[in-house]
């Protein structure tokens, strides 16, 4: 007995020694990375307020001479989360550009809730990636003094004002003209072809349709002759959105647009019987078996494109051509892959694409990095000017290889050393300028660097041709309606979203129950919204982002 | 010298076990066919859930365009193991291993000690005070206050960023403390007095008699903490701003997820751009990775069983 | 009374630690339940927001929709409770009659599998096979059969959520049970055997017994987060044409959220649900107490 009791004390006492260490182990290390914290939001503030005044009396020489640059920077990325600090690429970057530059990232599934939840807890990052003014929330953060004015920098530094076209940076401005958002730019212009497999139209002898009602008759035929093909899918978005170029066809521009009585009077596209007739069009097809049966209803949205490269479908609306080649060849190593040309719809209208606003997303200047905004912009200016090649081409033998002609061929990713693979180079990613939005010149090196060159010509003549016949949404994003920002999620949300979301999957959902139920969606307030929009925006005119 | 001392008690126990075992197959054998029907159902049960599991093994052994023809399948198509080797390649996705293991190795540990502790405290229906208690382990079962305040709290307790933000915050769970609990309380009452009669002290009581009779549900505890900490990637979604310190669900999820799965672009069309530019990985890569992620923790279980499977025997501990 | 508290100071002194734990990390950052009566200006903070009484609730209850959410919800959480709740407990005790190990482990270690899997991936699989094209779909047709709509009708949808879950957790849920069955004194068993007592009956007499407390619990716990209807299973699998019977409150919720970011609607929400989660506990408990079984308390 006497021993057992021995026992248990020893044990007892190893177990709170055991605590004890415990206890001090996080103590020590709670401490640790207070200190650090501190540490470091203390230096990084005194040192951004010091190096401003500095860099103000004549720091501006440029990025070799001076302090070194120092910000975080907050940013969504759209691939595997495998960035790595201090990589190969980066130590170059900030060699070269003298700065330092404290990344975070946040896979882009999970950005939108993070960031908004850091923001309100007012912990913002020096640099932020936001959707911008276009975005309540953002809109509502900005009016509230959240983030730092720009307009004397873009004075300042004239390299970083040209990136953006005039019109853009006119759609940043609020009310009073200030602007605190540089937008993160895309060329307007982004076609979703109409891609099929040639060599199955060929077998059946189909030629390529010009018209939706050749389009229809196609599918027709390959859903007769092809039993185990789908006729017709579409790519990784959902299916009306994907299908945005056919819509075209329909006279559609999915957006706002001008109303038949009243050119002066803008109504969104749920209002448009452009946009019913093409919706419900695809419901059609879909009864018919012509439109994949799955449209609408697989919740991975990247099924159509599945198919298509396992061979088992013949045409599908959008998806990416660069990446449907090669692994269709793969499965089917004689398949061939044409894009038809932008096609006439039912009352003959001209196809044509849907051209998009030219801003997605964008970054913001913390308030509280006031003091730093300066660096950043003397940053900005040099990843546009003498660090030019180096944002745009990276690092020869690396990232890209000179041709026997002296051009730049990017290396394909698979290709490169982990260090330089693109999420070690997309995070630090900050302003393309919109003169490098389409150039010719690098998407052949592209196609070239992908081994299919003898695929540009062909795709450049398509794009074109789509390019043709813009159609545009002719709501201005930045124009916010009050109670759009208050009720319209909510009222969409209980009037609309069961309709409009179940068209594909309700084949007994006809054009009169959805505007049944719109004309509840307008009294519970849209129609309310709908004269704010047209209150508010006062250039009613197309717009042009193209040009 | 403490060996010497544990054995004759062991021996006992497995003798007695013997001896029931030996009762049990005379008196207590099923029927046949009951035994036929329990069997079946059992074998189709294990078949029903091991159909997704193989699947997604056999993806990972497949070529990614093998896949596309047929994603259902439970063999492995074209094999091959380039997906483990991008794995075994991907110095982030090891790192962030060691993190994970870290997390659930220690922090199950501190989740055992203070729900051990606080479950045993709480089976003494007996105290002054005790509803107030149990009422202050329920609340935060029914009532979350939000991310934001848990942030600001984070933050001014200087744990952002810090490995012990994945553990701290959740050292007990409230679901787990009531568990064990009430396993404590059902343990009858006379089996303490008759310790305390000898002397023994709360502590005592607590780590000699209780712990060791409450090995099942111990274990079972300590492995929903521990799975709880191997599949969480929210605390470090908000609260780890390094990527380098994340675990390793949070590399995962961005492997594993594209915005195509979550249905997201049937909000609005302005976030359908992010489509385009996703770098979706191929799915053998996505299912390497998956796998890569489970297997050491569903390893662990087995090894946990021979706590569910021996039956406490009162008597003999009293004995 | 102060006497007794004294003679209780070492079990306080055991529980000091949990409750300091969540004195900290969870009624610390409680006053953010206030932002449930306040209209959040971010660059105010929480404190000096401006209040706006009950507003939020009034815009949740008055919705237009919340009568069929709250129904949803309410339906699919009881159909969990009365099919889903009893079959980790029939699986248990199932396993509990398996006399040969190494099939009861690898039986037991199976069927806990799919828990390790996301529901964004688990149900990625199941819609493998109860798509359109999936699995099932092509045996019916190659049975001649016509096609049979799993995924967007409304007629069968809380039955493939109910099933599904059923699917990937039973397993997991049964490790519980299977730590309450090893903790049956066997003594018990050899007693009712020598009193004669056959299978079914040493069933009835000492295990379910045994188990009862652990299964009133659970039922207690369950039952209170009736308004939880399982957010990540029904995320994945709702779809607009079954909106009518598979909208809860957490999805339209996010929904709402994703737009713009309603963090005053959430945490009402929140704090509806918990409110509805005490009065269902402490009534469950009142129940289960007078049926003369140990719940809560």
């Amino acid at each position: 007995m006497y021993q057992m009791r021995h026992r248990k004390t020893w044990k007892l006492g190893r177990l709170s020694v055991l605590l004890l260490m415990i206890v001090s182990l996080i103590a020590g290390c709670s401490s640790n990375s207070s200190n650090g914290n501190t540490g470091n939001t203390g230096n990084n503030g005194n040192n951004g307020n010091k190096g401003n005044t500095a860099d103000n009396d004549g720091g501006n020489a440029g990025s070799s001479s001076g302090k070194k640059l120092s910000f975080s920077y907050l940013r969504p990325t759209w691939g595997p989360a495998t960035y790595t600090k201090n990589g190969a690429y980066e130590k170059e970057l900030f060699k070269q550009a003298n700065v330092d530059i404290d990344v975070r990232i946040i896979p882009v599934v999970d950005y939108d809730s993070t960031i908004k939840t850091t923001a309100a807890s007012g912990d913002m990052p020096d640099a932020v990636w936001a959707t911008g003014p276009v975005d309540p929330f953002w809109k509502d953060l900005q009016d509230q003094d959240a983030f730092t004015k720009l307009n004397d920098l873009l004075d300042k530094y004239p390299a970083v004002k040209a990136a953006v076209p005039d019109g853009i940076w006119d759609k940043m401005k609020d009310d009073k003209g200030d602007i605190y958002f540089i937008p993160n730019l895309i060329y307007p212009v982004v076609p979703f072809f109409i891609n099929y497999r040639a060599d199955i139209f060929e077998k059946l002898g189909i030629a390529e349709p010009t018209s939706i009602a050749e389009l229809e008759a196609a599918l027709q035929k390959i859903k007769e002759s092809e039993p185990g093909i789908v006729p017709m899918t579409h790519g990784n978005t959902i299916p009306f959105w994907a299908g945005k170029d056919v819509a075209t066809s329909f006279g559609d521009a999915y957006g706002w647009a001008p109303s038949k009585d009243d050119p002066n009077k803008l109504l969104p596209p749920e209002m448009q019987d452009e946009h019913l007739n093409y919706m419900f069009w695809l419901q059609d097809l879909k009864k018919k078996g012509l439109f994949d049966e799955e449209a609408g209803v697989n919740p991975d949205a990247s099924f159509g494109e599945t198919k298509f490269k396992a061979g088992k479908a013949a045409v599908i609306l959008g998806g990416n051509l660069q990446s449907l080649l090669p692994e269709l060849r793969k499965a089917d190593p004689k398949a061939t892959i044409k894009t038809m040309s932008p096609l006439a719809g039912p009352d003959g209208q001209k196809g044509g694409t849907r051209v998009v606003f030219p801003q997605d997303r964008g970054f913001y200047i913390n308030k509280k990095a006031e003091g730093k905004a300066d660096q950043i912009f003397q940053f900005l200016n040099w990843s546009l000017t003498d660090g030019s090649d180096f944002r745009r081409y990276g690092i020869e033998g690396k990232t890209y290889t000179v041709d026997d002609q002296g051009r730049k061929v990017p290396i394909p990713d698979d290709e490169r050393e982990s260090d330089y693979k693109s999420s070690q180079i997309e995070p630090l990613r900050f302003l393309d300028p919109m003169s490098e939005k389409l150039d010719w010149q690098a998407i052949e090196l592209q196609f070239a660097g992908g081994g299919m060159q003898d695929q540009f010509a062909y795709y450049k003549s398509m794009f074109e041709k789509y390019a043709a016949t813009p159609y545009n949404d002719y709501k201005d994003p930045t124009v916010s309606s009050p109670t759009n920002a208050k009720i319209g999620a909510q009222i969409y949300e209980d009037y609309m979203a069961k309709v409009s979301g179940s068209i594909l999957t309700d084949m007994k959902l006809t054009k009169d129950d959805y505007i049944k139920a719109r004309q509840k969606w307008l009294d519970a307030g849209e129609q309310k919204i709908i004269d704010e929009v047209n209150e508010l925006q006062k250039d009613k005119s197309e717009p042009n982002y193209v040009d | 010298m403490v060996e010497a001392e544990q054995t004759p008690g062991l021996e006992r126990v497995a003798e007695k076990e013997k001896d029931l075992a030996a009762i049990s197959s005379k008196l207590d054998a099923n029927p046949v066919w009951a035994q036929t029907v329990i069997y079946v159902i059992l074998v189709a049960a294990g078949l029903v859930t091991l159909v997704p599991i193989v699947n997604v093994w056999a993806v990972s052994l497949s070529e990614a365009h093998a896949v596309y023809s047929d994603p259902m399948m439970l063999w492995p198509k074209s094999f091959t193991l380039e997906a483990y080797k991008y794995i075994f390649h991907t110095s982030v996705l090891m790192k962030s291993f060691g993190i994970t293991v870290f997390v659930a190795v220690v922090g199950t540990f501190l989740n055992l000690v203070f729900t051990a502790t606080g479950a045993y405290g709480l089976s003494k229906t007996h105290i002054p005070g005790h509803r107030f208690l149990l009422w202050l382990v329920i609340i935060p079962m029914l009532f979350g206050a939000g991310l934001i305040p848990m942030y600001i709290l984070l933050k001014n307790l200087g744990l952002m960023n810090s490995v012990w933000v994945l553990i701290l915050p959740q050292l007990v769970a409230p679901f787990n403390l009531i568990l064990m609990r009430n396993f404590f309380w059902s343990i009858p009452e006379s089996l303490e007095e008759s310790a305390r009669i000898d002397g023994a002290s709360e502590m005592r009581v607590l780590w000699s008699l209780i712990l060791p009779l409450s090995k099942p549900v111990i274990a079972t505890v300590g492995l929903f903490y521990a799975v709880g900490h191997w599949n969480d990637f929210f605390n470090a979604l908000f609260f780890i701003t390094d990527n380098s310190k994340w675990p390793l669900q949070m590399v995962l999820r961005s492997i594993v997820i594209d915005f195509n799965m979550l249905n997201m672009g049937s909000q609005n069309t302005s976030t359908l751009n992010d489509s385009s530019r996703m770098v979706v990985q191929p799915e053998n890569i996505k299912a390497a990775t998956i796998i890569f992620a489970i297997v050491p923790i569903l390893i662990v279980y087995p090894f946990l069983q021979k706590y569910f499977v021996k039956g406490i025997m009162l008597g003999s501990v009293k004995g | 009374m102060s006497k007794r508290i004294w003679q209780s100071r070492y079990i306080y002194l055991l529980i000091l630690p949990t409750i300091v734990y969540f004195a900290i990390f969870t009624y610390t950052p409680f006053y953010g339940i206030t932002i449930a009566f306040k209209d959040f200006k971010i660059m105010s903070g929480i404190m000096h927001s401006p209040w706006v009484g009950f507003e939020h609730f009034r815009s949740m209850f008055d919705s237009e929709k919340f009568p069929e959410l709250l129904k949803n919800t309410i339906i699919i959480s009881l159909y969990r409770l009365v099919f889903g709740f009893p079959v980790p407990i029939l699986f248990a005790l199932l396993l509990n009659e398996v006399r040969h190990l190494w099939f009861k482990r690898i039986v037991q270690t199976v069927t806990y599998f799919p828990h390790f899997l996301s529901w964004v991936v688990f149900g990625g699989i199941i819609y493998n096979f109860i798509g359109p094209s999936g699995i099932i779909n092509l045996l019916l047709v190659n049975a001649g059969l016509d096609k049979f709509n799993f995924t967007t009708n409304a007629d069968v949808f809380r039955t493939v959520i109910v099933i599904t879950a059923i699917m990937k957790e039973f397993g997991w849920g049964a490790i519980i049970y299977l730590a309450a069955l090893s903790g049956i004194d066997a003594q018990l068993y050899e007693a009712a055997k020598i009193d004669g007592a056959g299978k079914m009956r040493q069933i009835w007499h000492v295990t379910l017994p045994g188990i009862r407390p652990i299964i009133a619990l659970l039922f207690c716990l369950q039952l209170a987060g009736i308004l939880d209807a399982g957010f990540d299973q029904i995320f994945i699998f709702l779809n607009p044409a079954v909106y009518d019977v598979g909208d809860i409150i957490d999805t339209y919720v996010y929904r709402l959220g994703l737009l713009q970011s309603q963090f005053e609607l959430a945490t009402a929400v929140g704090l509806f649900k918990g409110i509805i989660g005490v009065i269902l506990i402490v009534s469950a408990n009142n129940v289960i107490r007078r049926m003369g079984e140990k719940s809560l308390w």
